[in-house]
């Protein structure tokens, strides 16, 4: 019994540390079970969210295209570019992560891609624009009240703190990734 | 000879393990370019079929109205020594009021040769339907000035506005609605056939190019209306 605890937090014994080392402690330990775990969870909200951003937006491309023009950043024929290239894009971007291929270098393209978003939203709430991110769908001006730039960033921060785990650790449970790997390279 | 057999052995699984190093490597790199080629290659697609969709191609409905912002785009009633620029989407709710609040006040003006109106019937707000109503109204608009009853058909479109996020009206009940004000045969025969949905789209593209965001927008001799009500219109004016 002893010597299981001592193994457990390697050194003093567990009791007499604080809560919060202690919790530390087991999730280092636990992490090569835990991490890749947290991995698949993190692929699967940015799949599912680029998906169903993409979904919304893909069946009105001169509508999307309009909703990166109400941004005022880029000239007009440049916002209509990114319009209609935006949401395949998402789509994709949401399809590899889903099946977990080159999660990497994807969660990478992934966090620029939001870091794209946070700028955009930031410098339209900064200039006083009204007008929703568009993120999924519809876009373009609001009423000043019905803004949210506060919450889109917030959603968009959280999200992108997603795409960075991934990068930082891309070894996922059920992934393609894994797949190819083989088992011998995954213990 | 135990010795080196366990020596030879320890080597070989050091070539072994680098092979499988360099073949982990390779795979990395493939499959992450494959992931990047396929995202541009998704952007591409995007690409293509945007530019299939848009056509600069249109269909314009007869008795427009034509200066230099406008080509062809809009509607306008009256003369006088002042211009009204009305932007509005028959799906949008505010465009509704503000054509309810404005449209004695408005006939008033016309009648007086104050104003001349001038009206853009713009579709942007098709994602706020289930059927597309923004565009197929504003399509069956463009089908009624062919029967010279754009300004009825357009009051008869707002009085029957929608509510935001349901299946607006049919094109069978934009028809119906058009025998109300007095279209015939081959007013369904253009709804039909989303005849003006061309002119449309046009329509959308200018009210991007001239950076407006939002319905409904006014201008008033050039110079936008934060807040159409009657009374800011009527000082916009000069009374």
């Amino acid at each position: 019994m002893e010597t299981v605890r001592a193994t457990n937090v390697a050194g003093d014994t567990a009791s007499a540390r604080p809560l919060g080392k202690r919790i530390i402690a087991v999730l280092r330990q636990r992490w090569p079970v835990f991490g890749p775990w947290f991995g698949t969870l993190a692929r699967l909200i940015l799949a599912g969210v680029f998906i169903v951003a993409g979904a919304l937006k893909v069946g009105d491309l001169a509508e999307s295209g309009r909703a990166a023009n109400a941004y005022d950043v880029l000239p007009i024929e440049l916002g209509r570019f990114v319009g209609a290239v935006l949401p395949f894009m998402e789509i994709m971007v949401g399809v590899l992560l889903l099946v977990g291929l080159a999660t990497r270098v994807v969660a990478f393209v992934n966090g620029l891609m939001y870091l794209v978003f946070i700028t955009a939203i930031a410098q339209a709430w900064a200039r006083g624009l009204t007008i929703d991110c568009g993120c999924f769908g519809e876009g373009g001006q609001v009423a000043p009240e019905d803004t949210r730039y506060a919450s889109e960033i917030f959603r968009d921060t959280l999200l992108f703190g997603l795409t960075a785990f991934l990068v930082v650790f891309p070894r996922t449970r059920y992934s393609l990734d894994a797949c190819l790997a083989g088992p011998e390279e995954n213990e | 000879m135990s010795k080196r057999y366990s020596q030879k052995q320890a080597a070989a699984k050091v070539v072994r393990e680098q092979l499988a190093k360099e073949r982990r490597r390779r795979r990395q790199l493939w499959t992450a370019l494959g992931a990047v080629v396929a995202i541009a290659v998704a952007g591409a697609a995007g690409w293509l079929v945007y530019s299939s969709q848009e056509d600069d191609r249109y269909n314009t409905p007869p008795g427009t109205y034509s200066d230099d912002q406008s080509k062809g785009l809009a509607f306008a009633v009256g003369e006088g020594p002042h211009t009204i620029e009305v932007f509005s989407d028959y799906q949008c709710p505010i465009c509704r009021s503000v054509e309810t609040a404005t449209r004695d006040t408005f006939d008033q003006w016309v009648a007086a040769k104050k104003v001349k109106i001038i009206q853009y019937p713009v579709a942007v707000l098709d994602n706020y339907s289930k059927n597309e109503y923004s565009t197929r109204a504003a399509a069956a608009a463009g089908c009624a000035a062919e029967g010279g009853k754009f300004h009825e058909y357009n009051h008869a479109l707002y009085v029957n506005q929608p509510a935001e996020n349901t299946a607006g009206p049919s094109d069978a009940e934009l028809i119906e609605m058009g025998k109300t004000v007095g279209l015939g045969d081959s007013f369904g025969q253009c709804v039909k056939d989303g005849k003006y949905k061309t002119w449309t789209k046009q329509l959308n593209r200018n009210f991007e190019n001239r950076k407006l965001r939002g319905t409904p927008t006014i201008f008033v001799d050039g110079k936008q209306m934060t807040d159409p009500s009657i009374a800011n219109l009527t000082a916009a004016i000069g009374g």
